[in-house]
């Protein structure tokens, strides 16, 4: 018998510098409800493309806006659109998958192979169908990155659960008499939950990366909202004039995206290689 | 000398593992290493290997004078290369022969048991100067282990063989050391060692192996309980690409009667069925063909009627699967009483702590999770839930297996006094015919999926009818402890043939 060892590894390490990111730039986000340093509608023609100063900690853009302002509600529309397109896919996904699991050979094909459709078709591709359909709005990019939410996952759901039901602890309670929801409640979802706590955060960051990208493209969010996106899209013609406003939303994307996964990755990993470890 | 230990010490901060180990192996010696989990005999192995963990801290001398040396894991779950046949990891057929490994199926395809035996052969065809095998019968059924024995006793190479199994290291080795807490506190030839101990911890040890009486309290055998009546079992045909492959019979017309307050053992080696029946009568999977009766009623498996789930109960191989993880023990064990709803708080409290005392547990264990407890008071957890919804018949899937020596003598008594106490009818399965002896009336050997002889173990053990039950009567080791320890003969292979 070997003696397990727990040190702090590298990944604990990891998993709360994702944790402390995260939970930083959210807070940064919701700062933004209540105050900003600028009102970000406020247009300055008089101070154009400033460099970084004490008025203006990280500059102006080319309507003379405060960047930082503009990055905080940008920050806060990527959690909110990345939030709530993955709380559809959690709410939808998850019974999906278990059901998935539930109908057999052919309700696995019949779901798996309808989310993969869905997954392959990618979000822009519906971005633009239900653009087309209606009107762009912050509306239509949660239900395009909510169907994806859905599709992956389910996918992830069924993925995680499927190792589970062939365990002798489901068969044991499936001997005392419980089966169908009560058996998932109870039994898998306790054991499966950090992994798609996981799956979930990962999406998370694909999702408010897809919120950039499609309010980038001008499918997203319009011209008075805010979006780190949609900031990129105006500053990129006066790039080479000023970078903040282009560098800033840049930065606090990836920052988004990193930290999501971080912890994301970190959950997976202590779950994987912590509990069953010899 | 082929191996020098002078002094090992092995420590994890302050946890001192190893403390002071010494011992050597001359060239082609066969040497014992014996003690109880946690005794720290892996990581003698793992420093001979210099594979010990990052952070364990070693001092002392290891002087390996052997060019080459080869080391097979003890490891729930050996993995040799699984997209290579057996044969491309090991040229010789007849080694893999002697050991029951199908030579060509991939290794993905071998059951854990098979995969072991791999790993051994594929150690053994490199004709090390030093062989380690850390705990190599753990996974094997009965039959396995005595071809292991057989094959390993052949071989002309030195070996350390670590493991709890006092009977299989007794015969193939020449020298023992007992390991207490990191500390070597007997050594000595291993006959004179198993035989006359002189420590009180090895005098148990040595002792515990060994099983004594059985209990005579047994009720009545009466009435049929249980009917099983031509069931067959087929797993569906694994699909591939292009071709299908056959469907795997897992059962063939299997029949038999349980009488009220029998005590029945199916007995075969692995691949056998047991298993698939176990859990067939106790309500779990499906028979293709025929049907099973409890008291007169008819059912096939899954579709086992409500009314009658509480009075058959399943109690598992492996403990550590057979508890959800992620919910206390206490939450588990009472989970059966779902079936009865009749019942009040009190009644249910009154009944918990009855079966807990019955296993000899306390409440104090409801409030753990299967991660804080062993493998010893998991499966009395899992006899005390399979007890709780009062069962008139439990079915115990090997329900020692995975123990060791002295917890698998406990255990059969414990049984034994659950029997006598709850007045169970009990059907057994076991890869050993020497250890249902102690608890089974009636034994039924099973091979591929057919049941090719009956009689009580006594006799069956005594005078085989079918080749089956011949090999499991050979795959018997003799008892630690009595008299001489007689070498390996190569009678018994011959006789299976």
């Amino acid at each position: 018998m070997t003696t397990a060892v727990t040190a702090p590894t590298l990944l604990h390490v990891r998993l709360r510098i994702g944790v402390v990111l995260a939970l930083l730039l959210l807070l940064v986000g919701f700062l933004s409800v209540a105050w900003t340093p600028y009102p970000v509608d406020q247009l300055d023609p008089a101070a154009q493309l400033q460099g970084a100063s004490a008025a203006h900690l990280l500059g102006t853009d080319a309507h003379g806006r405060d960047v930082l302002s503009l990055m905080m509600k940008g920050l806060l529309t990527s959690f909110v659109v990345a939030g709530i397109a993955t709380a559809i896919g959690l709410f939808a996904g998850v019974p999906l998958g278990a059901a998935a699991l539930a109908g057999g050979v052919w309700g696995q094909r019949l779901i798996l192979g309808g989310s993969g459709v869905f997954v392959s078709l990618s979000a822009l591709g519906m971005a633009i169908l239900l653009a087309a359909a209606t009107a762009p709005s912050a509306l239509n990019l949660m239900v395009a990155a909510g169907l994806l939410g859905v599709a992956t996952l389910a996918r992830a759901t069924c993925a995680a659960l499927a190792p589970q039901r062939g365990r002798d602890y489901v068969a044991a309670a499936r001997l005392a008499g419980l089966g169908g929801w009560d058996l998932v409640r109870r039994h898998l979802l306790p054991n499966v939950m950090p992994r798609l706590v996981a799956a979930a955060l990962s999406f998370m960051a694909t999702a408010a990366l897809l919120e950039a990208s499609l309010s980038f493209v001008g499918l997203g969010i319009q011209a008075p909202g805010s979006s780190l996106g949609l900031m990129l899209r105006e500053a990129q013609p006066v790039m080479t004039a000023q970078a903040l406003p282009v560098l800033v939303p840049g930065l606090a994307l990836l920052l988004v995206a990193l930290a999501l996964n971080l912890v994301a990755t970190g959950i997976r990993h202590t779950v994987e290689g912590g509990r069953y470890a010899a | 000398m082929l191996l020098e230990i002078t002094d090992l010490r092995v420590a994890f901060g302050d946890v001192v593992a190893l403390d002071g180990v010494s011992f050597s192996i001359d060239k082609g010696e066969r040497v014992g290493l014996v003690g109880e989990a946690g005794s720290g005999k892996s990581l003698v192995a793992l420093a001979i290997a210099r594979l010990l963990p990052k952070a364990a801290v070693m001092t002392g001398g290891i002087k390996l004078d052997a060019p080459s040396i080869a080391i097979v894991r003890q490891d729930d779950h050996p993995s040799p290369d699984p997209l290579k046949r057996a044969s491309e990891l090991v040229a010789d057929r007849t080694l893999l022969e002697a050991l029951g490994v199908p030579a060509d199926r991939f290794a993905s395809e071998l059951t854990p048991a098979q995969r072991q035996l791999l790993l051994v052969a594929m150690a053994i065809a490199r004709k090390p100067d030093l062989l380690i095998l850390d705990e190599p019968f753990v996974l094997l059924d009965a039959p396995g282990q005595r071809r292991l024995v057989d094959v390993l006793a052949a071989r002309t190479m030195a070996m350390l063989v670590i493991g709890h199994d006092l009977a299989a290291v007794a015969i193939l080795t020449s020298r023992v050391l007992i390991l207490e807490k990191g500390k070597v506190i007997e050594a000595g030839p291993t006959g004179d060692v198993f035989s006359r101990p002189s420590q009180d911890y090895s005098k148990s040890l040595i002792a515990g192996a060994r099983i004594r009486a059985r209990t005579l309290m047994r009720s009545p055998i009466g009435t049929d309980l249980l009917d099983v009546n031509g069931v067959s079992v087929t797993y569906p045909d694994r699909q591939r690409i292009f071709r299908r492959k056959p469907a795997v019979t897992a059962l063939d017309k299997v029949s038999f009667t349980l009488r009220r307050g029998e005590a029945l053992a199916l007995v075969g080696a692995d691949g056998a069925g047991k298993s698939t029946l176990a859990r067939l009568i106790a309500g779990l999977g499906k028979a293709k063909r025929g049907t099973l009766a409890f008291e007169r009623m008819v059912y096939r498996g899954r579709d086992l009627p409500r009314l009658l789930r509480k009075e058959i109960s399943l109690v598992f191989p492996d403990p550590r699967f057979a508890f959800n993880p992620e919910l206390s023990l206490g939450a588990s064990v009472t989970e059966p009483l779902l079936l009865d709803e009749n019942h009040t708080i009190e009644e249910q409290s009154e009944r918990l702590v009855e079966v807990l005392r019955a296993v000899r547990l306390t409440p104090d264990h409801l409030d753990l999770y299967p991660r804080d407890l062993g493998l010893y008071d998991l499966q009395c957890l899992a006899l005390a839930r399979a007890l709780m919804a009062r069962p008139k018949l439990v079915v115990l899937d090997e329900p020692v297996r995975l123990l060791h020596n002295r917890q698998r003598v406990e255990m059969l008594m414990l049984i034994n006094r659950l029997r006598a106490d709850f007045g169970f009818s009990a059907i057994i399965t076991a890869s050993n015919l020497e250890l249902v002896r102690h608890i089974a009336d009636r034994a039924l050997v099973l091979d591929a999926g057919r049941i090719v002889d009956e009689g009580t173990p006594g006799a069956l053990l005594e005078t085989p009818g079918h080749p089956a039950t011949q090999a499991m009567a050979d795959a018997r080791l003799p008892e630690v402890g009595i008299g001489v320890v007689a070498p390996v003969g190569r009678q018994s292979s011959r006789a299976r043939l």
